[in-house]
């Protein structure tokens, strides 16, 4: 750990002049080549030696050094007509803008320098914050982009000519094209003085600088090139654009001394010009990226840097990490949901460090000493160097083992893991597991865990990070555990519990008729870790209740409305009420869990929960949950019913459409006759397969399977095995109301009659998935399904880029200990987070405190 | 506020008046309450019931 020994205060950035690099330069170079027939670089080419070397062997002439120890040198190339740098260009269309084109002054009068001077001058000493400075210093070049319609200079009043600006590298003053010389010469004669007005410190860049007479070539540590299998050499792209440069700057500077005609120079010149721009940016707006050979567009220098592949984003922000692993996730419902299956070949990898110390020394020794599984791979000395441990070394090692030395021993049971999963679009996107080593080779975790991850395991990969200091590791077991991450920091809401199966058993143990035999008892609890037995009932059956309530912490109590009934723990016995998942799973009807978490902490939840799963799984299995075809096929009474909606349903429609004609129905409030048509049709149509749900409800055998995951929430509701077993009703377009168009105008399909009013032809469906849809039923079930999906990804998409930019808008906030919202300048954005400094994971603690 | 209690306020939240949310001059509510640059404005809010202070500093620009 080291101290910091200076703040950077400010960095200043500057351009370099023509002298400024041609000092830089170690080389100038003239050649417009690489390497000579003897594969050997040619002096004052490309890959001059004294530019540095990367091949092994060489040695710089420059530094003397090799190719591991030569960091590289500068060189140049001399242009013999000076061209500008074009991105610099709009700055030069500001300059020569805001200048008089004969005597090169500000084109603002005495008294407005004054001002400017003055404003200048009180920003400076007032130390105004950074915020402040910034809007005023945006008044000022307001100003001066006024400057352009200034016609006459105020110093020695030439009238101004217009000057006309042509992305990237034209200027045109009136009719005449300005070359870059002349540009060069304009920018020369402006005072240091007038640049301090408009922003420039003339001593670290003078504007005739952006205006180019000589070029900087990089090292070739930053172009290397390239040996493929064949012996050819392939030469970085960079290097190709330099050596574009040069050779049309030796013809350039030929057809000059050979005294060609001027339009032959000039487009020699032009040329040059178009060679820099693409040096500089070959996506510059306006010319033809440069190519290569084979039709790919050059990567000059600033595709290097820009975008999501640039150095910036690619190599700076998403820098890659040691100790850490990837590789795809699969369930466990055997380990606890706070651990993390680990394969044993990435344990092996994986190593945490061991702090020896004066009193560990022991320990230490031995460790180092193993010589299988939880050994020691490296050991980290006094000076910071790490040494891999070798049979060879290990003896010495072992006697030079003292406090201060750090050994990285393999990944064991235990040991403290971050687990991720991208996108991490929150803060439970990472959460710290125990380790737990296991065969196979992929990442293992509970049901439970995948909620906040938003993992399943149809390939999904994820992310393993190893804290290797003491205290990440301590602020990972405390803030980041997964039993700690239970309740949502969006609403607090559940949002780790069983589902699925994981409810279904539970659902099905603790329902009021339930009792098992001894045996069977016995046996489920044992699953669940426990060896007790709850007591019997009077002919030697346990009751599923109170098998359950054997999870349940001693002396719980708890209370809560279930449907119509009640759902009541009285001293840790579940007395009233069934465990589901509206009780006991996902979400915000889940206070159980708060209850519990209130009374015995988040260890003793967590140990509910898993040991509640083992016994669900294990009833579920000993009962045996399966559906088929049989679930959804319709008893005599409920056939009746269906027939029955339907035909009722369908005449109330026809009668609607009858009053509709004959002008009796009565409008609805602001609405037209038609669109009340719509209404009410639509409200009787929706009605119908609320009918037939409660039709389902009650003639529906509670065995049934189908009926048992939708009561319980393990899956499905009551609407999807309606839809499958009686009818699949109204089938919505996205505006909200009947499907309308299709096929010209006022008909869906042309096997509808024009201006059918009836349900059948804007999309009731009469049949269910079990009896099978007509064919026009299927086309209007198709053309819904397809306005769904398109809803769902339009509406996702959408979210999901407001929930982003909301979330990079606030995330530097945080909460002081004085309950303020402040941001890193220390400005109070809410002087009590939320109104009410309520963590919103607690909600339901303080609800049921006041209680 | 007045100027005794802008000090006190800034003083027990440890900032100065640049660092309080901003409100402009020209704004329909500060003019309202004939609001000069360089005042503080304390507003009552009332959020799930609760009532709390908020300030705002008056700029021109």
């Amino acid at each position: 750990m080291s101290m910091q020994a200076e703040v950077i205060k400010q960095i200043k950035f500057g351009i370099f002049s023509q002298e400024q690099i041609k000092k830089l330069s170690v080389a100038k170079l003239t050649v417009p080549d690489t390497y000579n027939e003897d594969g050997y670089p040619i002096d004052g080419g490309l890959l001059d030696q004294r530019l540095g070397v990367i091949d092994p062997g060489l040695v710089c002439k420059t530094c003397g050094g090799r190719a591991k120890s030569c960091p590289g040198h500068f060189g140049h190339i001399e242009l013999v007509r000076p061209v500008i740098h074009s991105e610099f260009s709009k700055i030069i269309n500001m300059l020569l803008q805001a200048t008089c084109q004969k005597c090169h002054r500000i084109l603002l009068n005495n008294e407005q320098i004054g001002v400017f001077r003055e404003a200048m001058a009180k920003e400076l000493a007032a130390e105004m914050p950074m915020n402040e400075a910034a809007a005023d210093r945006h008044a000022e070049q307001d100003l001066l982009k006024k400057l352009k319609s200034v016609k006459k200079c105020p110093h020695c009043q030439t009238v101004q000519e217009k000057l006309k600006f042509s992305m990237p590298t034209y200027f045109y003053l009136g009719e005449r094209r300005l070359k870059p010389d002349e540009i060069r010469d304009m920018l020369a004669k402006m005072s240091d003085d007038d640049l301090e007005i408009i922003g420039i410190d003339a001593k670290t860049s003078r504007p005739e600088a952006l205006v180019l007479n000589a070029l900087l070539v990089p090292p070739v540590d930053v172009r290397p090139s390239i040996t493929l299998e064949t012996g050819e050499r392939s030469e970085d792209d960079l290097t190709h654009k330099l050596v574009d440069i040069m050779r049309i700057n030796q013809r350039l500077e030929q057809n000059i001394n050979a005294g060609a005609p001027q339009i032959i120079i000039d487009d020699l010149w032009e040329l040059l010009q178009y060679h820099v721009t693409t040096y500089f940016n070959n996506e510059t707006s306006g010319i033809p990226p440069a190519r290569h050979r084979s039709g790919r567009a050059l990567k000059t220098i600033a595709q290097r840097l820009k975008g999501k592949e640039g150095r910036f984003r690619y190599n700076l922000s998403g820098k890659r990490v040691n100790y850490s692993a990837r590789t795809v996730i699969s369930v466990d419902p055997a380990i606890d949901i706070d651990e993390v299956g680990v394969p044993t070949a990435i344990a092996e990898k994986l190593t945490v460090p061991f702090y020896v110390t004066e009193w560990n020394l022991e320990a230490g020794k031995k460790l180092l000493e193993r010589n299988e599984y939880p050994m020691v791979l490296n050991v980290v000395a006094l000076d910071g160097k790490r040494k891999r441990i070798l049979d060879t070394n290990k003896e010495d090692l072992l006697k030079e083992l003292k406090p201060g030395y750090i050994l990285e021993r393999q990944l064991k049971d235990g040991d403290i893991a971050l687990f991720n999963r991208q996108p991490s679009l929150h803060r439970i996107s990472i959460m710290a597991h125990r380790v737990k080593v296991l065969p196979g080779k992929t990442f293992r975790i509970t049901y439970p865990a995948t909620a906040p991850y938003n993992a399943d395991f149809d390939g999904d990969e994820m992310n393993l990070h190893i804290p290797q200091t003491l205290e990440a590791q301590a602020e990972a077991k405390y803030l980041m555990a997964v039993q700690n991450q239970i309740f949502s920091p969006r609403d607090g809401a559940v949002i780790i519990a069983n589902g699925w199966d994981g409810v279904i058993g539970t659902f099905m143990l603790t329902q009021d008729d339930n009792y098992l035999t001894k045996e069977d008892a016995e046996h489920l609890l044992s699953t669940a870790g426990i060896r007790e037995l709850p007591k019997h009932s009077k002919n030697g059956t346990y009751s599923g209740k109170s098998v359950f309530s054997m999870l349940f912490p001693k002396g719980l109590n708890y209370e809560a409305q279930q449907g119509s009934g009640k759902f009541v723990i009285k001293d840790g016995e579940l007395v009233e009420g069934v465990v589901d998942k509206k009780m006991y799973g996902e979400g915000r009807s889940n206070k159980l869990f708060a209850a519990i978490v209130m009374g015995y902490g988040f260890d003793v939840l967590q140990d509910f929960l898993t040991k509640s799963s083992r016994l669900s799984y294990a009833y579920t299995t000993l009962f045996g949950v399966t559906i088929g075809v049989k679930e959804y096929m319709l008893n005599d009474a409920l056939k009746k019913d269906k027939a029955s909606t339907i035909t009722e349903t369908q005449g109330k429609v026809a009668d609607l459409i009858e009053q509709y004609k004959e002008k009796k129905l009565e409008p609805l409030l602001g609405l037209t006759l038609r669109q009340s048509l719509e209404q009410t049709i639509m409200v009787e149509l929706d009605l119908a397969r609320g009918q037939a749900i409660q039709m389902l409800n009650k003639n529906t055998d509670k065995s049934n399977f189908a009926m048992l995951m939708a009561n319980s929430g393990a899956r499905a509701n009551i609407l999807n095995m309606e839809q499958m077993s009686m009818f699949l009703g109204q089938q919505a377009t996205r505006e909200g109301g009947r499907i309308k168009r299709g096929y010209y105008t006022n008909r869906v399909v042309p096997h509808i009659r024009k201006n059918d009013n009836s349900s059948a032809a804007h999309g009731f469906v009469a049949n269910g998935f079990v009896d099978g849809l007509t064919p026009l039923e299927m086309i209007m079930h198709a053309v819904g399904g397809r306005g769904t999906v398109i809803q769902k990804g339009l509406l996702t998409q959408r979210s999901g880029y407001l929930q982003r930019r909301l979330a990079n808008a606030l995330q530097d906030y945080y909460v002081l200990q004085d309950n303020t919202v402040r941001d890193v300048n220390n400005n109070v954005i809410e002087t009590i987070y939320g109104g009410d400094a309520i963590d919103p994971t607690k909600v339901e603690f303080l609800k049921q405190k006041k209680e | 506020m007045s100027h005794t209690d802008v000090s006190a306020m800034l003083s027990s939240l440890g900032i100065g008046t640049h660092n309080l949310p901003k409100i402009l001059v020209t704004d329909p509510q500060a003019k309202k309450l004939e609001a000069k640059p360089g005042d503080v404005i304390e507003i009552e809010r009332e959020d799930f019931g609760k009532s709390y202070k908020h300030y705002r500093y008056v700029v021109e620009k």
